[in-house]
């Protein structure tokens, strides 16, 4: 009995044991499966925000098995580029590129392997075959579950800024081969100055192939350097110059000889940033030699023109003295009547003849009086400073007054720009067309002249316009031409007017030329160098 | 009482036909003074600096110089450059004969010390005029002598 009771004992006691140990036992792994759900909870939610995180960027991301390539994952963006393609077990290629029969040709996951997944993404530009967009991919293997290998693709879209890059490279490209091609020497500087802001150097920055080729330089030896060093000077060239412009900012050209070289230069200075400038140099020396033989080709010719025309009057001198001579001794030979009839015959005659040689002989001392103008025209020191044209012709009319009253000529002078020349020569021109349309003013309308004038880059233009007898084009070349005279029988002149006024503007930079149709008036249009004055207001003044 | 000296003419002229001319117009004008002629400028040099083998002039004579510019060996500048810069030829009237009215040679004479400019113009009354009134300069004004004897 008591044994039995024992055992019951035992038996109960080891039941409540092992009961409270199961229940224990279960109790512990009902808590465990409720932390495991829980964490089970946390995972999909972390798991969701990071695919919400990865579908909301604005780039194509993808997982995909590094052996079979079969995509793990892919987000909206891979969804939308694939058009919907994207299902369980299809592979990026089929996927994600265009008619694709296997793995792509440019896979990198080669050079992945490689690399494996202790470094850094492997970065590389492609163009996709779906939407031709040009893409910044960033690839790296990674471990995922399930799978030996994965790898994780980032694609960012870079197609505008591979445009604008390619833009910029075409346009880089497009000035460096002008740059280059130019025939003109253009070099880049930066002007160095002092601590007291005073310039004292300046640094090449650039310079193109002409500028090497002329200067027999290496660009590595002239970009970066000093001007002093690149052309061996104690004083940088042109410095005073080329400061101007890069610290006034106005850009400027000028001629000069650069000695070193023996070469003549005309250089354009502009600055494109402050305390930056470049040059634009082209070699005039060829130029400048023809200009100069020029130059003594028509010292030359005046040389010829004086002599010749001094020469020639010499014999005229006797030629007409001696006629005059036998002028005198016909008179001391008395009346024509008291002579025997040969003699009574020839004497008129030979006064006749005696006429005609001294006529002669005058009309060539004029043409030779002429020459001799024009050479010494040609000769004579100018005075060119800028010019108040209002005043100038004002004078001129005032001068002129006798004969514009004379010829009941009607002179309009509108408001003039002021110009450069030496007044002598200018106020020359100007008696020289004011005369002509006296002159050759219409019989049967009263005489109008209107002088006036206009500004353009660089140059100041008058026009001198009258209602006078006009001249046909065929003569408009013919009149600057010396010693013309379109009515020589009804007015009288040397014929060396416009020759002079042409050869006078040629020599003070300006130029000449005319409008005109016969019996329509004619229209000189005088251009000459501008002042640097600044023109003033269209006025109408009466004359 | 001092007797008016007869002055002496001198052209200096290389051409035959000006010279000519300017002889019968002197005559014409009135001028009956002797006339002597030098075809080049260094005729008249040698003339007045007393050397070469020609004649020289003479001491006490007052002369009177009609000077052409251009002419062979020595030009009528050099000439009167010469004339101007002796202490004792300066004294000398000096008239420029020439063809030019250039105005910067006109002025260089004049610089120089030339005493009238006469341009040799076709139109002969005007030369007539200016001979004439040479010719009334020479009648009136009082030719100084020159000495021989130089510094």
């Amino acid at each position: 009995m008591t044994t039995t009771v024992l055992w019951l004992w035992l038996v109960a006691g080891i039941s409540m044991v092992l009961a409270a140990g199961l229940m224990f036992l279960w109790r512990r792994s009902a808590r465990l499966h409720r932390e495991m759900s829980a964490q089970a909870v946390r995972l999909d939610e972390s798991r969701e925000n990071l695919v919400t995180a990865l579908n909301s960027m604005d780039a194509l991301v993808y997982v995909s098995d590094m052996e079979t390539c079969e995509l793990l994952f892919a987000n909206d963006y891979a969804t939308r580029i694939s058009g919907g393609q994207i299902r369980p077990g299809i592979r990026c290629w089929q996927a994600l590129q265009k008619d694709m029969t296997g793995p792509c040709s440019f896979c990198q996951n080669p050079k992945l392997i490689e690399a494996g997944h202790q470094n850094a993404p492997h970065r590389w530009h492609l163009q996709n075959t779906l939407n031709n967009r040009w893409y910044e991919a960033r690839e790296k293997v990674i471990p995922w579950p399930g799978h030996r290998q994965a790898k994780i693709h980032i694609g960012i879209d870079i197609t505008e800024q591979r445009a604008a890059t390619e833009a910029l490279k075409e346009s880089d490209q497009k000035w460096s081969s002008l740059f280059n091609a130019m025939q003109e020497i253009v070099a880049l500087h930066e002007l160095i100055v002092d601590e007291k802001g005073r310039p004292v150097n300046y640094r090449l920055l650039d310079c193109n192939h002409s500028y090497c080729q002329n200067f027999g330089l290496e660009r590595q030896r002239v970009v970066g350097r000093l001007a002093t060093e690149v052309y061996g000077l104690t004083n940088p060239p042109f410095l005073l110059e080329f400061s101007g412009v890069a610290l006034g900012g106005e850009p400027c050209s000028f001629e000069s000889y650069f000695a070193p070289m023996d070469r003549h230069f005309s250089i354009s200075v502009v600055s494109h940033r402050k305390n930056q400038f470049a040059t634009i140099t082209s070699d005039i020396t060829m130029l400048k030699k023809m200009q100069d033989e020029l130059k003594a080709k028509n010292r030359e010719l005046e040389q010829i023109i004086y002599v010749a025309s001094h020469d020639l009057r010499s014999p005229l001198v006797n030629v007409d003295g001696y006629a005059r001579e036998l002028e005198f001794a016909i008179k001391t030979l008395g009346p024509v009547e008291l002579w025997p009839e040969p003699a009574a015959r020839a004497l008129p005659d030979i006064a006749d003849a005696l006429h005609h040689i001294r006529a002669s002989a005058h009309q060539m001392d004029n043409l030779l009086k002429g020459l001799l103008k024009l050479s010494r025209l040609g000769r004579a020191a100018l005075n060119i400073h800028p010019l108040d044209m209002n005043h100038l012709i004002g004078q001129l009319i005032e001068s002129t007054g006798f004969q514009i009253r004379e010829a009941d000529a009607n002179v309009v002078v509108t408001n003039l720009p002021p110009c450069r020349g030496d007044d002598v020569h200018v106020t020359q021109v100007f008696a020289n067309l004011l005369d002509n349309a006296i002159k050759y003013r219409a019989p049967l309308r009263p005489c109008e002249i209107r002088i006036s004038g206009r500004s353009v880059i660089g140059y100041a233009i008058y026009t001198v316009e009258d209602n006078g007898v006009g001249i046909a084009p065929e003569f408009h070349t013919k009149i600057f031409e010396l010693f013309h005279r379109l009515q020589p029988k009804a007015t009288d002149g040397e014929g060396l007017g416009l020759t002079m006024t042409r050869q006078v503007l040629g020599r003070l930079g300006g130029t000449i030329q005319i409008e005109s149709a016969s019996g329509q008036g004619s229209r000189f249009i005088v251009m000459l160098p501008a002042a640097i004055e600044p023109p003033g207001d269209q006025k109408e003044r009466t004359s | 009482m001092s007797e008016k000296k007869e002055v002496i003419i001198l052209i200096a002229e290389d051409d035959d036909g000006h010279a000519g001319l300017i002889r019968r117009n002197l005559e014409r004008a009135g001028v009956a003074n002797e006339v002597r002629r030098f075809s080049d400028g260094q005729e008249i040099l040698d003339f007045l600096f007393l050397r070469g083998e020609g004649p020289v002039r003479q001491s006490g004579v007052a002369y009177t110089l009609l000077l052409d510019i251009r002419m062979p060996r020595v030009d009528g500048v050099e000439v009167l450059r010469q004339v101007k810069n002796d202490p004792e030829l300066k004294k000398m009237p000096v008239i420029m004969i020439t063809t030019t009215d250039d105005p910067q040679e006109v002025a260089l004479c004049h610089e120089m010390g030339c005493n009238s400019y006469i341009t040799k113009p076709v139109e002969y009354e005007a030369f007539v005029h200016a001979i004439r009134q040479l010719g009334l300069y020479l009648a009136v004004v009082q030719i100084p002598e020159i000495s021989r004897t130089q510094p």
